[in-house]
């Protein structure tokens, strides 16, 4: 059934001169029958061409009507000024914006004005291939779409109106490629006025785009337009998908090409991933990297794996950027365009668009960048982001804790441990840092060098080592040279009560003869004393220096305690037990009113 | 009599007021010296053996109640219960209840027995606020190199009553050597620091604490002025002069009424120099208009 279309409704793009004509084709009639592909592949084996290259330009958006621009190759920036309703687009040779019932190209390159028409709506975005724009509109009535082909002078070459939601669409060669209901993409020849093919696609679709002189449709994964197009609807085209891994704000490649993006730079646009699908070749992306941003931190990811590769702190928060062949180019608040190296995450340059942004869009197509010099290890650069003392960072730091546990140098045990023991680092990244150093089985030198550190007011040293996180690693490796350090900061006070307890239960595994001083010194000053005096987690050191105690050889100082009337009447059969060679009876489980911070006021 | 009958016949004020037998009249002692109080050549007062012998009886009890009238009693007889120092040692080395411990520190540091102070300075790390601070102020009347040491440490404590203890307690052990970390001290806020500093600077080192006149708040400042213009071997008028011409020069309300008070308290035979200094400055400050 042919659908009927709702050209009075959708005329709120109001155009005047227009040269194109009014299409009432089957372009968009969802009853299409599915011929598996058979027309999108005929017309695949006949389309030539060509695909343009894009303009490689970052675009900025500053305030409310300045757009500001500049060639990723560096000259100077130009400067555009016009109400903006919505984000401008930015595609083959152009940049188009909508605001104050004005639609208007300029040349991406210099700024200058193309042409400017009156219209309506909000910009979805659009594709140009150097000689005609196509633009998907969203109406003012919030519902449909219009497509406006419009030639470099201005004139409009066509012009769809269609209660269907149109993505993003491509043009080549006076095709329009145009993405809708998420599903479909219609071949839409331009000059007649009529649907020349259709793709049907299995996973959501509603993008349009030229890059590297071939044509991709996608949203979530991407699919090429090649001699496989036909097979889209089987899920055996040319398609490439990002590894499905876990990442904090859970970005994405591509936002729905239906919606129109706001103006100012939003969450989606800090939080996202950048890849280039290969032109050709194996389906893939470029160098087998690809990217992911949190706000000023953007990490490499392998295509294949989705492990980490390196990762790097801007100065401000990316709003925008473009992947391209070896590198991403990537723009931030304060108007630099940053370019990283796909491989190893360093910086190889940059260009400045001159001031603060809201929003930025980049197009790098033909771009490449590369630059030599010495490139920071994962470790190194782990430890750059990890350090920022920025909550906003916190997710993404705990994602990148987790890697640095993984990397076995002594670099990343130190800088767990500084983590750890840093009164910059948040509470949630301290507790990431204890958890991996309490699992981490190598870097026993760095564990030790930490434990010798104390508390000094007059020095400086606020917090201490993490010592219980230490304490259970150091025991795990059976490492006996930790036994002296650990009882030592079994007296020291700043040392957090949960820390003495994972300490005195080190010992039992660590401890010889040499440490029983320390220990009966603790296990004397504090088995008299109970709750609310020191806390379970102290109680439990105490039980636990106990047990040392027997097991080193001063039994009898336990067992003369275990029936003293001045030991703490809770902790007497909890130390029977030890004697009897049972288990403690009641064995430490954290509370709320056991400290994990230093007890000190 | 047992010991224990002895207790029991001993309540807790008894035992405290015989500690304080702290006669210096001849005393008929037997020829074993023991069962009374001793004279000595200095005429020094002296422990009786029984009532030591009963108030250990006590620390020893499992009675926490008779531990605490024990230790009650030997604090209240001060230096004439040193003594009864080990015993108390003891039982904090053993360990004990709250209550006990805390009252154990008191004693010994009401005792100020020098061998007390290897005990004290574990329990000035000890992780409740009462007992460190306890055992930071008894070190200072039990001195000794332990007491010094635990100073030094306790200047670096994260407990700034400790901090404020040792850095005083530093001053009182004439500790000169340790006149760098107090001044570290200073810098970090330690204000007790000041007193510490006044105490135990030289000409040179007094110049350095001078310094910080404008920088740190007066009453920081004058508490280790004090020390400086009150020393039992005077400094040369020439220094004394100068400082009072630093305090002049501030100008405030605070420095007159300081300068008055150090007038008023100024020695009569003390230098007439520093003191006419003293007149003059006080009489040009707002304070001394009145």
């Amino acid at each position: 059934m042919r659908r009927a279309r709702s050209l009075v409704a959708l005329m709120t793009v109001a155009l005047v001169a227009c040269g194109g004509g009014q299409t009432h084709g089957s372009a968009f009639d969802p009853g299409w029958f599915n011929d598996d592909g058979a027309a999108v592949t005929a017309f695949q084996r006949s389309f030539k061409g060509p695909v343009l290259l894009g303009a490689d330009v970052a675009v900025g958006v500053s305030g409310n009507s300045t757009l500001v621009g500049i060639a990723l190759s560096g000259r100077k920036p130009w400067s555009f000024e016009h109400a903006l309703d919505g984000r401008p687009s930015v595609t083959g040779a152009v940049v188009v914006g909508l605001g104050a019932g004005e639609l208007f190209a300029l040349d991406a390159r210099t700024g200058t004005l193309l042409w400017k028409r009156n219209a309506g709506g909000r910009l979805r975005g659009a594709g140009d291939d150097g000689t005609t724009t196509v633009v998907s509109i969203l109406p003012t009535t919030g519902l449909g779409s219009v497509v406006l082909a419009i030639d470099h002078e201005g004139q409009v070459v066509r012009q769809i109106e269609d209660a269907a939601n149109i993505g993003i669409p491509a043009v080549a060669d006076g095709y329009a490629f145009l993405p809708w209901q998420g599903q479909y993409v219609t071949i839409y020849d331009l000059h007649a006025g009529e649907e020349k093919a259709r793709a049907l696609f299995r996973s959501a679709t509603s993008r349009a785009f030229a890059n590297g002189g071939t044509l991709f449709f996608g949203e979530n994964g991407v699919t090429r337009f090649d001699a496989s197009i036909g097979l889209a609807s089987t899920n055996k085209a040319s398609s490439v998908k990002l590894p499905d891994r876990d990442l904090p704000g859970a970005p994405r490649w591509m936002r729905p090409g239906t919606d129109t993006p706001p103006l100012a730079a939003a969450a989606f646009d800090q939080v996202r991933l950048y890849a280039r699908p290969t032109p050709s070749g194996a389906p893939g992306v470029s160098g087998g990297r690809y990217a992911a941003t949190y706000f000023r931190v953007t990490i490499g990811l392998d295509a294949a794996s989705g492990s980490l590769a390196w990762a790097h702190a801007h100065d401000a928060e990316i709003l925008g950027g473009a992947a391209y062949d070896g590198g991403f180019a990537l723009c931030d608040g304060k108007g630099a365009v940053t370019f990283l190296d796909a491989r190893s995450g360093r910086v190889t340059g940059h260009v400045d668009l001159g001031k603060p942004l809201t929003a930025c869009v980049v197009q790098a197509d033909a771009f490449t960048h590369s630059a030599t010099g010495p490139t920071p290890s994962l470790t190194e650069q782990i430890a750059d982001v990890a350090r920022l003392p920025d909550a906003d960072l916190v997710p993404m730091q705990q994602v990148l804790l987790q890697e640095l546990a993984k990397i076995d140098s002594p670099l990343a045990t130190t800088t767990l441990i500084d983590l750890a023991s840093s009164d910059r680092t948040a509470p949630a990244l301290i507790e990431a840092a204890r958890t991996a150093l309490s699992a981490r089985r190598t870097g026993a030198d760095e564990m030790l060098a930490a434990l010798s550190r104390r508390y000094d007011y007059l020095a400086g040293v606020l917090r201490p080592p993490p010592v219980g996180p230490l304490a259970d690693a150091l025991a795990a490796m059976k490492d006996r040279r930790a036994a002296p350090v650990l009882a030592a900061h079994l007296g020291d006070p700043a040392t957090p009560s949960d820390d003495v307890r994972r300490a005195a239960a080190a010992l039992i595994e660590l401890g010889g003869k040499s440490e029983i001083e320390p220990i009966r010194s603790f296990f004397a000053r504090y088995r008299g004393l109970g709750e609310p005096e020191v806390d379970g987690a102290v109680q439990a050191a105490v039980v636990s220096c106990a047990a040392a105690l027997i097991k080193i050889g001063a039994r009898e100082l336990v067992a003369g305690a275990a029936t003293d009337p001045f030991t703490n009447v809770a902790l007497r059969p909890r130390l029977a037990a030890i004697l009897a060679g049972k288990p403690d009876p009641s064995p430490w489980k954290k509370s709320p009113g056991d400290k994990t911070a230093s007890s000190m006021p | 009599m047992t010991g224990e009958r002895a207790m029991r016949s001993i309540p807790a004020a008894l035992a405290s007021l015989a500690l304080l037998i702290a006669s210096t009249s001849p005393a008929t002692a037997d020829a074993k010296g023991k069962g009374t109080i001793k004279p000595r050549a200095s005429a020094a007062p002296v422990l009786d053996v029984k009532l030591s012998q009963l108030v250990v009886a006590k620390l020893a009890s499992n009675e926490a109640t008779d531990v605490l009238e024990g230790l009650t009693a030997a604090a209240a007889g001060g230096q004439i219960a040193a003594p009864l120092a080990p015993a108390i040692e003891g039982l904090l080395t053993r360990g004990t209840t709250l209550p006990l411990a805390k009252a154990a520190i008191e004693a010994l540091g009401a005792i100020g027995a020098p061998s007390s102070s290897a005990v004290l300075r574990s329990y000035v790390r000890h992780r409740v606020p009462e007992l460190r601070r306890a055992a930071a102020r008894a070190l200072g009347s039990t001195r000794g190199p332990e007491a010094l040491a635990a100073f030094r440490d306790g200047l670096r404590s994260p407990d700034g009553q400790v901090r404020g203890f040792s850095a005083t307690g530093l001053g009182n052990l004439w500790a000169a050597d340790a006149l760098p970390d107090l001044f570290l001290a200073l810098d970090h806020n330690v204000t007790e620091a000041a007193s510490s500093i006044g105490l135990l600077c030289t000409v040179e080192t007094c110049e350095k604490f001078l310094a910080r006149l404008g920088t740190l708040p007066l009453d920081v400042m004058t508490s280790g002025i004090d020390p400086i213009f009150f020393r039992p071997r005077p400094f040369p008028d020439d220094k004394l002069v100068d400082v009072i011409g630093r305090l002049r020069e501030l100008g405030s309300l605070e420095a007159g009424k300081y300068l008055a008070d150090v007038l008023g308290r100024w020695p009569a035979g003390g230098s007439k120099r520093v003191k006419q200094a003293l007149e003059s400055a006080v009489a040009s400050l707002p304070v001394g208009a009145k």
